[in-house]
């Protein structure tokens, strides 16, 4: 990091190799459209380098760049009127909404046609989704994503975005069970 | 579909590959910009907006003082 703010090119390189993968998988989860990813993590690493001297490391260097990409992809889709705010705040439900209820019985014997079926299903689903639960399911299912780090990007609580996750599951299961 | 399921398939998605000398590129980009920070682009905005405010407001008064200064004399000639 000194060295990248001392000018080294290199050292710049070597900091967007570190991070490019999982920037533009958070932007494009989050957009979902592959086409614009590119120049959209792009954005996100000139957003990093130009703030990197008043990045004040009191959380990881990592959790930074990722609430920049997650910035980014939120700016994207307001320019694209696709994005209404939401706090990210799991404001209390009822007692399903609880997150030791996550736990789901009864998996059933379905052929393979039928599970690709109701994989479509639910990524379309998934995109119907409130953007409050979308994110947080999309961003924990992402591989190198934690719990601490999502709740940092979204400015929530562990906790809270884990209520989220489990509501937005809870939700897809819901539009799935009633489409059938 | 159950939890879990819903879970292995979003897991399932594929992840974003960088293409070839993206990272040379971001940083060559990067080399050109000069460091700045929103957060400082914004505060500075923000001090520039309330000096304004108070230039205004603190021209305002100059100007009410004046002319109250003016009235003070020309009641004065008046009452000579």
């Amino acid at each position: 990091m000194e060295r990248c703010l001392a000018g080294d090119q290199a050292a710049c390189e070597t900091l967007v190799e570190l991070y490019a993968r999982l920037v533009g998988t958070v932007i494009w989860r989050a957009i979902g459209n592959i086409d614009v990813v590119e120049d959209l993590a792009q954005e996100t690493f000139l957003r990093v380098f130009r703030g990197l001297a008043y990045f004040d490391r009191r959380s990881r260097l990592s959790t930074w760049v990722y609430t920049i990409a997650h910035r980014v992809a939120i700016d994207h889709l307001r320019a694209a009127g696709r994005w209404r705010f939401e706090s990210f705040d799991a404001s209390p439900d009822d007692e399903r909404d609880r997150v030791e209820g996550l736990r789901e019985p009864a998996v059933s014997a379905e052929d393979r046609v039928i599970r690709d079926e109701e994989v479509r299903r639910m990524h379309e689903a998934l995109a119907r989704l409130p953007d409050k639960y979308r994110l947080p399911l999309t961003y924990a299912t992402i591989e190198g994503l934690d719990y601490p780090t999502i709740a940092a990007m979204l400015g929530a609580t562990v906790g809270g975005v884990k209520t989220l996750v489990f509501r937005a599951k809870r939700m897809l299961r819901d539009a799935l069970t009633n489409a059938v | 579909m159950p939890f879990d399921e819903i879970d292995d398939a979003l897991r399932q998605q594929p992840v974003w590959e960088p293409p070839a000398g993206f990272s040379r590129q971001v940083a060559t980009i990067a080399m050109r910009l000069p460091a700045q920070s929103d957060h400082v682009t914004g505060a500075t905005a923000l001090t520039t907006a309330w000096h304004t405010v108070g230039g205004l407001v603190a021209g305002c008064r100059a100007t009410v003082s004046g002319y109250t200064w003016m009235l003070r004399q020309y009641w004065a000639l008046l009452a000579r």
